[in-house]
């Protein structure tokens, strides 16, 4: 190296570029010659880069179909694109067996309508043959249509009920716990049908006498819809998303007065990226949770928590993970308390968490009162007796105070019930109070955030 | 000391049905045990041969060049050593074996069918197979008449090159095989040779051997019922051991060395030899070239500048002589057959649908390339420098590497294959080695424990890459615990690391396709699976790279499958309204909602720039031209984020700081990275500009310093 120097001040003296310079450069380009990129190679790809940068600012919803179904086998990624679509205000319509076709497509009013092909547990074969039939035999009309069109080897009685566990079977009767409750019917009728054609097809003098079954199958009786939860589960299942809404939604006001930061604020707070001191909570359902081994031993778990607005990755020190350890699964909804920093290595904000709490703790921790609302109706049905009934069950060293928001004939007052009448307001007995007064409204937790 | 024995026969790890040995193993304890050549003779392959060639020469041990095949005349087929002689043998070698994987296969099983024999044994020594071969079976079924007649046969095919090989591994049947076949010998006049089957280095390595040969057969080790092919007596043996072992024989012995003298094999590694692209109409192809380049020059000119305006014959003089430049470079360095035939594919695809990728590597330094659409980037407009491709002062292989759509990828070797003939493309292997977690579950099962205790064992390795058990051990507490405390656990553990690592089986390499200029087998040998048309050579891609072969990548991106996706859906769309379909490759490269959308980080899905630390960067840098773009990949590494580089360049980009040149003639060399030495082209640019280096020479410079700074990642392609 001594000596390219030398040729390389000579070459450059003989240009009156000073010696010193010269040298001074060298230095430089002997630093950079290690950093240094290959420009051919980040030029191409750059434009690579640039072209999808294009589509996306230009074609939002035809290029985020094409990402998606580029991924659609892979949960994980599906996830991350549906929450890009959401934030680009790109609307996201569900699978439905009589539009979908096996990728994402784009409809008329630019809408992303949702791949056959990213339902789980759906073969390739079984989906191409499925929008087959739709070409060549028209639209599906309802359930006992679908089963009797499809042969039972490429859609068979699991497949069917990933269907309608994904919402794409929703066009073909009221509600997706009505399918579910006809699906064998509707599976047997299909069977008799083909049953009778081979019959038919095999007895050349029509001697033997088919079953007799109508052409049309009797209406059948409607079942209710299943609850948001299970609707909620079955879309997850399928799809690896939460597609018509989100788990974390009934908590979501509740935690409202608890403060808790959203998530993406945290994600896009990067003005508070420096900042280790500011102390906060997060809130949101785990929705991936996985565990290394630490350097210093002990495990190192890291979770990502969605609010159904925003998601982030957080990261639990084995202490901290020892302590919590039985809190944190996945599909929990975890209040995660810690402080903010700046995560060098990967150049992302971190929450480091100092303390894990799941619904019940935070409620126990937090909570300062109970409100509930009752009105002259209830009170003359006869809910007071249960009422204090359940909420003396549920006093134990609670520190909430429950509040009466009585509305009366004519009058309203609201009262704030003895201290002998705290309560630990646990999941539970929410869950009596709301299915003995008729409704999730009628009970909140309001918190006192002074002591964080 | 006089030599006195050479193995000729023995298994590495590459015959895949048995052998323990590897090939750095193999040298190392030949020369300690004082032999100066050995053989290889892997079971119907020639795998490890560029390896075991290259290993032996630098340890000034011979390479002798072999297979163990297995032969049929009638119904069953026996075994035969083929040695190389010299290159016409290697040759006829290589064409035997690859025949008998293309055509020969029984049961999984390459036959060569003695027919083929005929007209091409010339340069291979055989010996006879000893009680596995034709005549040893002849002869261990007293059928000496039949023996008689066969050696004669043998003989003709094999005229002075064919040995009777004898055995004293310990296994049944031996010693009644040797007094028959010496007697033959001498009744005959045929020479008699001694070898040793060798399978494994040491005594002890035995029973690992014996379960590796479980795991290919799916047996368990200790089933009464397993035929036992091996004895351990198949080891390394020293010329101490064979001399006592074969004191009655002198001859057998010496003869290993006769032949070892005979067998000379000098293979040219490291010559690349390109094929011939077929130029039409009786030119030449340097002509044809050159009057391609051009007109590709021509056509890209005309979409760059506006042809009539007054500074068109000024604007395109600069391309005209970066090209007559670089065309003088590449015929003068013999590659114009290379460019041609990778423009071909590339327009192939083009025309068929199949997206191509606007090149990786340093290619797009290239205006040649960009003239025939190899790559799609005019490279003056970004200071891009061909010296960065091909160095006229330090001759290499030009490589594209060339990336397509993951649909059509097939498609366009496919073209390939029927452009050059099938006989000379085919796809590259990949040898697959056995991992820790495999080898640890193949093991409990040969050694016959029970699913649940093998899973639990296997499922306490970390599933990393380049994961090993030493490792595993290392890093996993409960998996040291039981290997500390459990004695079954430790004796499972210790088999499986004496077989980790070994060759295990044959796959496909993801892009590689090699174009031979004549039939693949004048350079390496071929395999395919039983009944499976897709032809892959025997050896790796270094390995079919120092045999001569020209490898082209074809790599698979999926982002060209996004963006054609997406482009298709505008087109419907498009279509339906009577628009004019969309080309992305005429997209301006400056439109502020694609920067607004950039500069808002907004990137999620967007090539190279989704992840959220590059997200962070892209906020604090905010690109708004597609210089920027370029600086972004550049800059998110380790080294520059490390060393206040990116800190450095946002500081100017935002006027927090003040851009300052070296000296004020690099101006424009580094205008568009705000006077910060970023690209390895800049490196080469300032020695040029400022010490009078030619780019060539520059060149060399740039590499001599990124060199030495070995922690650099500079390298990218």
């Amino acid at each position: 190296m001594a000596k390219q120097r030398e040729i390389f001040v000579k070459g450059a003296t003989e240009r009156q570029v000073g010696a010193e310079v010269a040298s001074y450069i060298f230095d430089l380009m002997e630093k950079f010659a290690g950093y240094g990129f290959n420009k051919s190679h980040s030029a191409a790809y750059a434009l690579v880069s640039y072209q999808t940068a294009w589509l996306k600012a230009h074609h939002p919803a035809a290029f985020m179909a094409a990402v998606l179904s580029s991924d659609m086998d892979k949960t994980d990624k599906v996830v991350v694109f549906i929450e890009e679509c959401r934030r680009m205000n790109i609307m996201l319509a569900p699978p439905d067996i009589n539009v979908s076709e096996y990728r994402f497509t784009v409809g008329a009013l630019s809408e992303i309508r949702y791949g056959l092909g990213a339902i789980k547990g759906l073969g390739e074969a079984a989906i191409e043959s499925l929008i087959e039939e739709r070409r060549r035999g028209g639209l599906y009309g309802d359930l006992f249509d679908l089963c009797q069109r499809m042969e039972s080897r490429k859609l068979n009685r699991r497949v069917l009920e990933g269907l309608i566990r994904s919402g794409a079977l929703d066009a073909l009767g009221s509600n997706r716990a009505t399918l579910a409750a006809r699906l064998p019917a509707a599976l047997q009728h299909a069977e008799q049908l083909s049953r009778n054609d081979a019959a038919g097809q095999n007895d050349l003098f029509g001697l033997a006498a088919a079953e007799s079954i109508p052409a049309h199958p009797l209406p059948m009786t409607e079942v209710a819809e299943w609850s948001e939860e299970e609707r909620l589960r079955g879309e997850k299942d399928t799809l690896g998303v939460y597609l018509t809404g989100h788990p974390f939604n009934r908590v979501a006001e509740e935690f409202a007065s608890l403060h808790t930061i959203r998530l993406r604020d945290l994600v896009e707070s990067s003005g508070l990226r420096r900042n280790n001191d500011h102390s906060l909570m997060a809130a949101g359902l785990v929705v991936s949770l996985r565990t290394r081994n630490a350097n210093r031993g002990g495990r190192i778990a890291f979770i990502t928590l969605d609010d159904g607005r925003g998601r982030l990755e957080v990261r639990i020190f084995p202490e901290v993970y020892e302590r919590h350890r039985q809190l944190i699964a996945e599909d929990a909804i975890l209040v995660v308390q810690g402080t903010l920093g700046w995560d060098e290595f990967n150049q992302t904000t971190r929450l480091n968490v100092e303390r894990v709490l799941d619904l019940d703790g935070v409620r126990a921790e937090y909570a300062r009162q109970l409100l509930i609302k009752l009105d002259l109706q209830q009170c003359e049905i006869g809910v007071l007796t249960p009422l204090a009934r359940i909420l003396a069950k549920h006093r134990g060293d609670g520190r909430c105070v429950v509040l009466v928001d009585y509305v009366g004939a004519g009058a309203r007052v609201e009262f704030k019930c003895g201290s002998n009448w705290q309560v630990k307001p646990s999941e539970a007995l929410l869950k009596q109070l709301r299915e003995l007064l008729f409704g999730v409204e009628k009970v909140r937790l309001r918190y006192g955030i002074s002591d964080i | 000391m006089a030599v006195s024995f050479v193995h000729l026969r023995l298994h590495t790890e590459y015959s895949l049905v048995d052998g323990l040995i590897r090939i750095k193993a193999l040298v190392k304890q030949t020369v300690a045990d004082g032999m100066p050549a050995v053989a290889v003779t892997d079971v119907c392959n020639l795998f490890a041969l560029i390896k075991f060639y290259k290993a032996a020469l630098g340890a000034g041990l011979k390479p002798i060049i072999g297979v163990e095949a297995w032969v049929r005349r009638g119904e069953e087929p026996a075994r035969l050593v083929l040695l190389c002689q010299n290159l016409s043998g290697y040759r006829n070698l290589t064409r035997l074996v690859s025949r008998s994987f293309l055509e020969g296969q029984q049961r999984g099983l390459p036959i060569i069918d003695h027919g083929w024999l005929t007209g091409h044994t010339d340069g291979l020594i055989a010996l006879s197979g000893g009680r596995e071969g034709e005549l040893g079976q002849a002869l261990l079924n007293a059928q000496p008449d039949q023996a008689k007649a066969w050696l004669t046969d043998w003989r003709a095919l094999f005229p002075n090159r064919f040995y009777l090989e004898v055995q004293r591994t310990g296994r049944p049947g031996e010693e009644a095989y040797l007094d028959a076949a010496v007697e033959l010998a001498a009744a005959a006049g045929i020479p008699i040779v001694a070898t040793n089957e060798v399978c494994f280095l040491q005594r002890g390595d035995f029973e690992a051997h014996e379960a590796r040969v479980c795991i290919h057969d799916g047996m368990i080790l200790n089933d009464p019922r397993r035929p036992r092919r091996y004895s351990e007596q198949q080891y390394l043996r020293t010329p101490a051991e064979m001399m006592e072992l074969f004191a009655d024989l002198p001859e057998a012995l010496a003869n290993s060395v006769e032949i070892a003298r005979r067998c000379n094999v000098r293979l040219e590694l490291g010559k690349n030899v390109l094929p011939d692209f077929p130029v039409p109409g009786g030119m030449d192809a340097n002509s044809y070239f050159a009057v391609q380049s051009r007109a590709g020059l021509e056509h890209r000119l005309r979409r760059l500048f506006d042809p009539d305006a007054p500074d068109f014959a000024e604007r395109r003089r600069l391309y005209d002589e970066r090209l007559a430049e670089e065309l003088g470079v590449i015929v003068q360095m013999g590659f114009p057959g290379y460019f041609l035939i990778v423009a071909d594919f590339i327009r192939w695809a083009r025309e068929h649908g199949v997206p191509v990728g606007p090149g990786r590597g340093s290619g797009a330094g290239s205006l040649v390339a960009y003239a025939l659409g190899i790559t799609d980037l005019d490279p003056l407009a970004y200071d891009l420098l061909f010296e960065r491709f091909l160095n006229p002062e330090r001759v290499s292989m030009p490589d594209f590497d060339i990336d397509f759509c993951m649909e059509g990828r097939d498609r366009v070797i496919e073209y390939v294959a029927e452009r050059y003939g099938r006989d000379r493309v085919s796809q590259i292997a990949t040898h697959g080695s056995m991992a820790a977690k495999a080898v640890v579950r193949d093991v409990g099962r040969v050694l016959g424990h029970p699913y649940g205790f093998v899973d639990r064992i296997a499922k306490l390795i970390p599933f990393e890459i380049g994961i090993t058990l030493d490792k595993a051990i290392e890093q996993e507490a409960e998996l040291r615990r039981l290997y500390e405390g459990d004695e079954e656990v430790r004796a499972l553990i210790d088999l499986a690391r004496k077989l980790e690592g070994l060759a295990r089986n044959v796959g496909k390499h993801a892009g590689g396709v090699v174009i031979a200029p004549s039939t693949l087998t004048d350079f390496s040998p071929l395999y395919c699976e039983q009944g499976d048309q897709s032809i892959v050579t025997q050896f790796d891609k270094d390995d079919v790279e120092a045999a001569g072969l020209v490898k082209f990548d074809f790599l698979g991106l999926r982002t060209l499958t996004i963006i054609n996706w997406t482009v298709q859906i505008i087109n419907q769309q498009r279509l339906a309204t009577g628009e004019a379909p969309l080309d992305i490759g005429a997209i301006p490269l400056d439109d502020a909602e694609t920067f607004t959308l950039l500069k808002s980080h907004q990137t999620t899905a967007v090539f190279q720039l989704e992840s959220s630390g590059m997200k962070d960067l892209i906020r604090r840098l905010q690109p708004d031209c597609f210089e920027d773009i370029v600086a972004l990949v550049a800059l998110f590494r380790p080294g520059p984020l490390q060393s206040g580089m990116v800190d450095d360049f946002i500081d100017r980009k935002q006027g927090r700081a003040r851009i300052e040149y070296p000296h004020p003639a690099l101006a424009n060399v580094l205008k568009p990275t705000y006077g910060v030495i970023l690209y390895q082209e800049q490196v080469m640019q300032i020695a040029q500009v400022l010490a009078g280096y030619t780019l060539g020479g520059a060149d060399l410079l740039r590499r001599a310093m990124g060199k030495k700074k070995s922690g650099g990642d500079g390298q990218a392609a």
